[in-house]
């Protein structure tokens, strides 16, 4: 991104060509900074009034715009000439005006878009009017931060610019240029939202996932999202490991979690105290091309919700240390075996499994404490693998649609029948059995007590 | 209301520590069962039984979480503390080594629990009473200066394991009573059913309103 407190003087402004959207002769205004360059379309009319403005305010000479033309102004011979005296204006008062560089000046350029120091500028002065309102707002309504502040990647990479290097400020009294609102906002910060971008950003050849930031400027960060940005352009973290209670990460590309929760360290798989992430509780890593989960997710020691969904993971593994994990969803992943999950996974509430290639049922035998179960769309085609999650004492929902099981004869009511006492707490697929289903699940459990030669105990739980 | 095995209107979740060996399985099998467990294997894990018992006119029903006592499960074994209203700490009488562990044991309890946690010490094996190696009187000095409620017990002869678990649900429910232990926090280890669930739950639900009101 452009700098232009470093590059002041080799900033080069060239109009090489116009163009014609609907029936306006638009010129092409293009900044060359340093390597960077972006394109302003203005027309004439727009020139006028920079000119009007500029002449009334910052000294400009009053006769150095071409001049106007009414009729038979669209003649190409004409907006070439118009092109080329434009082009040699627009120069003329940028070197006249680059010292002080009035704001009307920057946003006819765009400065304020596509250059760190400007963006800053308008940054701090709209955080100024807006940063009371946003942190007032927040204490009560905490989700409105999210829409008011919706920072992007290369807001992020101004500030962390800024904070590398101390830019020289400008003493002109317009354009006074102050961070400390910024700063301020950012320190208070409660949910912030990083959205980056692959191509390049908006008319200009800079690529935001080449812009690299840093987040210690937020000092109390509680929920972070950040979609489709490379997280090696993450270069520190500052406090969040220790204030950060929800992260949610999509859209990056990223195949190892150590990618994410180590951004700002060298030597990955290290793991040391001081890389925890102590207060985070929720992590979303959903919509990435993760394909395992590595040891560095101990890193994460008071994590309760772990959702891994979307990704390409195989195995369910480095998670028994996790003691506080109680909800673990991996929806869609290449899940093919689930062996003895009772060592893999503690004292685990609700688990889904959705979307994966799961055949056996075996190994969720002894995962006593599951109450939410979700199997759908896999591939357990045989009604006794139910066998294995019919002795779950806790389990209350239980999703077994989408695999080819769910279609045999009286599904439902084979299923139920592994439950046994249970079956009326069942609710499966989304739906409490019905009171004939459960009358003929206590038919069947008599019958096969009677085909095994004992005489059936008479429990009264469903007549009455 | 039928006494049907789902009458009950709390549950109390327990955990069962210990070193490996000293009879947390045998111990689970005899309250559960009522039956001594021979050759009883390793657990693998974690175990898991349940029984209902009574305390003062309620229904209780115990979910109780039976850990492996080896090393290698300690990372899995760690979850089960969360949400547990009732710690049992077990050691072997006949072994020094398993008492001299109660204290990490013990920390680990304190570190990973909520403070309404009643953790009660089981002296296990005691029908052994020739190959004691721990006294009662100093494993009952240990249990006192950690407030712990202590009893030694026999899976084998199925002596004061109901109390064991009795007296535990019993301090549990005082602590409910008390108003010391919040029901409705997500860690307790205790839930209520107002009502049994299913067919007739409109008609319980609405005596369980009468008997709010009449308070």
């Amino acid at each position: 991104m452009a700098c232009f407190w470093f590059y002041q003087n080799e900033i080069k402004l060239e109009i090489p060509s116009s163009e014609d959207i609907g029936n306006v002769t638009f010129y092409k205004i293009q900044v060359h900074v340093s390597g960077i360059e972006w394109v302003v379309l203005h027309r004439y009319s727009e020139f006028y009034d920079l000119h009007y403005h500029l002449v009334l305010d910052h000294g400009v000479s009053k006769d150095i715009l071409p001049s106007k033309k009414v009729i038979r102004n669209k003649c190409p011979e004409f907006i070439e000439r118009r092109r080329k005296a434009l082009e040699e204006y627009i120069q003329k008062i940028f070197v006249f005006l680059k010292q002080t560089m009035p704001k009307i000046l920057v946003d006819f350029l765009c400065f304020n878009v596509y250059d760190s120091f400007f963006l800053l500028q308008d940054l701090s002065s709209r955080c100024f009017l807006e940063a009371d309102i946003v942190l007032s707002t927040n204490k009560s309504y905490y989700f409105s931060t999210l829409e008011v502040f919706n920072s992007k990647a290369f807001q992020l990479h101004a500030i962390s610019q800024f904070l590398k290097k101390t830019q020289p400020l400008l003493n002109n009294a317009e354009s006074r240029f102050d961070m400390s609102p910024v700063l301020d906002l950012c320190s208070q910060l409660n949910v912030l939202r990083v959205q980056g971008s692959s191509g390049t950003y908006l008319k200009s050849n800079i690529i935001l996932n080449k812009l690299s930031f840093e987040l210690s400027a937020f000092k109390n960060l509680n929920i972070l999202y950040i979609n489709n940005v490379l997280f090696d352009i993450i270069f520190s973290l500052g406090n969040i490991r220790d204030t950060l209670l929800e992260l949610h990460v999509a859209n990056t590309n990223t195949t190892k979690v150590c990618q994410i929760l180590q951004c700002d360290v060298i030597h990955k798989y290290n793991l040391e105290s001081s890389q925890k992430w102590t207060a985070l509780e929720v992590l979303d890593l959903s919509n990435n091309n993760l394909t395992e989960i590595d040891t560095t997710i101990t890193l994460v020691p008071n994590l309760k919700k772990l959702i891994l969904n979307d990704n390409k993971i195989s195995t369910i593994s480095n998670l028994s240390s996790l003691s506080n994990l109680s909800y673990l969803s991996l929806s869609n992943n290449l899940i093919t075996i689930c062996n003895d999950l009772h060592l893999k996974l503690g004292n685990i509430l609700t688990l889904n499994l959705s979307q994966n290639n799961i055949v056996t049922c075996k190994g969720f035998s002894k995962l006593y404490s599951l109450e939410n179960l979700d199997l759908s769309s896999n591939k357990i085609t045989e009604i006794d693998e139910i066998k294995h999650i019919g002795g779950l004492p806790c389990l209350e929902n239980f999703i077994l649609t989408g695999n080819s099981v769910a279609a045999t004869v009286d599904y439902r009511i084979k299923v139920l029948e592994f439950f046994k006492e249970r079956a009326k707490f069942i609710c499966l697929d989304n739906e409490k059995p019905s009171q004939a289903e459960l009358d003929k699940v206590s038919v069947l459990q008599a019958l096969s007590i009677i085909k095994e030669g004992k005489t059936p105990k008479l429990t009264v739980n469903t007549a009455n | 209301m039928s006494a049907g095995p789902y009458n009950y209107s709390y549950i109390f979740k327990y955990i069962i520590i210990g070193d490996m060996g000293v009879g947390k399985s045998c111990l689970l099998h005899q309250f559960t069962e009522k039956k001594f467990m021979a050759d009883c294997p390793h657990t693998i894990g974690v175990e898991f039984g349940t029984r209902i018992i009574e305390v003062s006119g309620q229904k209780i029903k115990l979910q109780i979480w039976d850990t492996a006592g080896q090393e290698r499960f300690r990372a899995v074994t760690r979850s089960y503390y969360r949400g547990a209203a009732g710690a049992l700490m077990v050691y072997d009488i006949t072994r020094r080594s398993t008492y001299n562990h109660l204290s990490s044991w013990l920390t680990d309890t304190r570190n990973l629990t909520n403070p309404s946690t009643v953790i009660f010490l089981i002296g296990n094996k005691c029908d052994l009473d020739a190959q004691r190696d721990v006294t009662y009187e100093e494993a009952s000095k240990f249990a006192e200066e950690n407030g712990l409620m202590f009893v030694e017990a026999s899976a084998k002869t199925g002596d004061n394991v109901e109390e064991a678990f009795l007296e535990t649900a019993k301090k549990i429910y005082q602590s409910i009573q008390d108003g010391r232990l919040d029901l409705n926090a997500a860690e307790s280890g205790v839930q209520h059913k107002p009502s049994q669930p299913g067919r007739n739950n409109l008609s319980n639900d609405q005596q369980g309103n009468k008997d709010n009101c009449a308070c």
